[in-house]
């Protein structure tokens, strides 16, 4: 007799080894489901409230004092950090590096900074610098795939801080716990990795997390800290560094945790502009120079995933278009096209998208209206364990630089070249604003706030939803709405819909203890009425368009009903939600602005 | 349901995807793009996600519904890629002989081995990725390794 589940699976092992590397930064730009500077919109019109400020951790003067003092990160800027890292890891570095069709420049040599073990995992970091632009950090994990995370050296000059954290709760391996965040019961990690660079003085890092405070050693300028069996959830919330001279607060901002969040209510940095550059072009463009390289450069199967798309808009044909390298020393290409909206027609749109060696995303706009108020046009991603936020973009004829004004006013300048840029800004600096420049150094444009996805707002917290209403709708359609904790003492609501086997979801919005927005938030999602109210609200009444109408009790200041037949057609849609409170005294209403859709049957 | 929790399964799991992608895919390429499709469209689609039963078995149907497209879009049967290496019908030892004895399996005992091992899947996440009844599954895998162990104890003696 013979143990064939250990053949089986050792054999499967053997067959299929993993060479690869996880590459979450080109699933969310393939995604599109990128952190936009506009706040995103729920369906159903219920407002998501965002009332906390980001805890950034403000860098003392005496960070910045003992930052100069140290030298700052000299190593990492113009020295060596670490020593060479073994033959073998950097031939495998060499490797996949030249089998990527973009990758980090020949040469790049790899330097072999800390080793650490926990959990009977071997956790190695490795450092190097890519071009004069950048350098980065690569985790090599016993057992489990790696990561690389890469960052500005011009950061590093912002001499305010002596130590970076470039990779912030990483998870690897799957864990024994389980917890439940409203509707979802989630797994625990078996490891969760922060690392980060440190100043050539810096002694030890001190991390605080759901676990304690940590204290890691700095070696060759650069800590791990590998939390061992963390909870479901678990974030390092502070980082400090601690020197000869004492103790200084290092920017960061802890990842959020399940669904909410939300921008900071912060505004970033005033910049009035000067010299406002309109109706601008990208002239190369429209005569078609030949400006980096050629679209076929492109793997077929990035290609296919960005220029594939056939329907109406203006990306709809290809009418020229290039692969740009705003930074040479990341290997990131910027894909601009100019589209016409059908075979034969004239320019109309400009599509930009970031590629990476996995993937890439992005998105057009009409052109040249989209430079017909503002030089530039860019969106930006990140989240998850980066601790930057990556903006790309284009900018119009006249642009000469491009620089992101930071949270505490510190300019970090964006590479550009093409008409193209691409640059990373601290999730620590967030807000922050894009300044464009002309050649006078004159200001030529200012963008709206940047910001990233952060714990700005109420967000999940653990524990069970539990369900407060369902109603069924015609043919087999159901609606549920459940309700759990939300962090600050909030609540999130859970609303789930079920149409057919292929059209059902959920919609989940949080909201912060004290009432915060419109007093009614309310909206129709096909066959049912949903949203929330002000407390002081207990009914509410819904107008139809030609009159008639129904009132509904709330439960808990929630609503969840059917909508009445009748009123399914856009003959006698509903027009408006009236809101009552407790005398019957109208308080509030809402106007509902469009017929609800015709239900979907599949 | 936000977009970390999905991006910590891919960390926690991306090896077991990388791999059960390129067994069903066909080939390494095909399961990474397998992968970096199906986290795609589960970040584009998270709303449909309605919290019944795991999130990761919702991501596994979607990894094994994108492979599935992949291996069809190469229009190379499952069967010819895995027979690589195996001669004259026989099951030889080790890696190989296992290969061959994964594609002499109907494609639901298949996956379900592979979710079993790879994905180191419960029951019930198993029947919920391959839209089964938890019962399903047993029998599946039980029927799987009841082929797999007679051939391999056949080699073996």
């Amino acid at each position: 007799m013979i143990d064939s589940e250990f053949v089986i699976k050792a054999a499967l092992e053997q067959l299929y080894p993993v060479s690869g590397e996880p590459d979450w930064e080109a699933i969310m730009a393939a995604s599109g489901s990128l952190p936009q500077p506009r706040r995103r919109k729920w369906e159903f019109a219920l407002a998501l409230v965002a009332t906390a400020i980001v805890a950034v951790a403000l860098t003392t003067p005496l960070g910045a004092a003992i930052a100069r003092g140290l030298g700052g990160f000299s190593t990492w800027i113009s020295g060596e950090p670490g020593k060479p890292a073994p033959s073998a890891d950097q031939r495998q570095f060499d490797q996949a590096n030249q089998r990527s069709w973009i990758g980090f420049p020949t040469g790049t040599d790899l330097r072999e900074l800390l080793t650490t073990r926990a959990a009977g995992t071997t956790v190695t970091l490795y450092g190097f610098r890519s071009g004069n632009t950048t350098f980065c950090l690569k985790l090599k994990i016993s057992g489990a795939a790696g990561s690389v995370r890469c960052a500005p050296v011009a950061d590093l000059k912002r001499s305010d801080a002596p130590a970076r954290v470039l990779i912030a709760d990483q998870p690897v391996g799957k864990g024994t716990k389980t917890a439940w965040y409203g509707i979802w019961r989630l797994h625990s990690s078996h490891l969760q990795i922060t690392a980060g660079i440190a100043a050539d003085l810096v002694r030890q890092i001190v991390l605080q997390d759901d676990q304690g405070r940590h204290k890691v050693p700095v070696r060759s300028n650069a800590f791990v800290y590998v939390a061992v069996d963390p909870e479901v959830g678990q974030r390092v919330s502070s980082v400090t560094a601690i020197t000869a001279r004492g103790r200084v607060s290092i920017p960061f901002v802890s990842k959020l945790f399940g669904t909410g969040g939300g921008a900071s209510a912060a505004s970033p940095p005033a910049v009035a502009v000067t010299a406002p550059l309109r109706d601008g072009h990208i002239s190369w463009l429209e005569r078609h120079d030949p400006r980096g390289e050629r679209l076929g450069v492109l793997p077929a199967r990035i290609r296919k995933g960005l220029l594939g798309y056939h329907g109406l808009g203006p990306r709809s044909q290809v009418l020229f278009g290039r692969v740009l390298s705003p930074d040479p020393s990341r290997p990131l290409r910027i894909v601009v096209t100019l589209n016409a909206h059908h075979h034969g027609g004239p320019a109309a749109g400009i599509c930009v998208y970031g590629a990476t060696a996995g993937g890439g995303g992005g998105g057009c706009a009409p052109y040249p209206d989209t430079f017909a108020h503002s030089p530039f046009d860019f969106t930006t991603s990140g989240g998850g364990s980066a601790t930057f936020v990556e903006v790309t973009g284009v900018a119009a004829d006249g642009v000469a630089r491009i620089s992101a004004i930071l949270a505490n006013r510190q300019s970090l300048p964006i590479p550009l070249r093409d008409n193209a840029f691409v640059g990373e800004i601290p999730t620590a600096r967030l807000p922050a604003r894009l300044v464009a420049y002309n050649a006078k150094g004159q200001v030529v444009g200012t963008s709206d706030s940047v910001d990233g996805f952060a714990p700005g707002g109420p967000s999940q917290t653990r524990g069970k939803a539990e369900q407060l209403m369902a109603v069924k709708g015609a043919h087999g359609a159901h609606a549920e709405l459940l309700v759990g904790r939300a962090t600050g003492s909030g609540e999130c609501a859970y609303f789930k819909t079920y149409f057919s086997k292929r059209a059902a979801g959920v919609m989940v919005s949080c909201r912060a203890a004290s009432w915060h927005g419109s007093p009614l938030q309310f909206g129709t999602e096909t066959d049912f009425f949903l949203g929330r109210a002000r407390p002081d609200i207990k009914r509410v009444r819904i107008d139809y368009l030609g009159g008639g109408s129904s009132t509904f009790t709330l439960v808990r200041g929630y609503l969840l009903a059917r909508i009445p037949d009748a009123h399914l057609t856009r003959a006698s849609p509903p027009t408006r939600f009236i809101g009552l409170n407790a005398e019957g005294k109208v308080v509030a209403n809402q106007a509902i602005p469009a017929p609800p859709p015709v239900p979907r049957r599949r | 349901m936000s977009t970390d929790a999905l991006e910590q399964i891919y960390r926690q799991q991306f090896p077991a995807f990388l791999r059960v992608a390129t067994a069903i895919s066909g080939d390494t390429e095909g399961g990474k793009d397998a992968v970096q499709a199906a986290f795609v469209s589960a970040v584009r689609n998270i709303r449909s996600f309605r919290g019944e039963g795991t999130i990761e078995a919702w991501v596994w149907a979607i990894v094994l519904r994108e492979a599935r497209k992949v291996r069809a879009s190469h229009d190379v049967p499952l069967e010819e890629v895995s027979e690589l290496g195996h001669t004259n019908g026989a099951v030889g030892d080790g890696p190989e002989g296992v290969r061959s004895l994964l594609a002499a399996l109907p494609p639901r005992q298949r996956e379900a081995v592979f979710l079993r091992y790879f994905a180191d899947l419960d029951y019930r996440s198993i029947a919920r990725v391959l839209g089964v009844e938890p019962g399903t599954v047993s029998a599946t895998l039980s029927a799987a390794h009841q082929t797999m162990r007679k051939r391999l104890e056949a080699t073996a003696r």
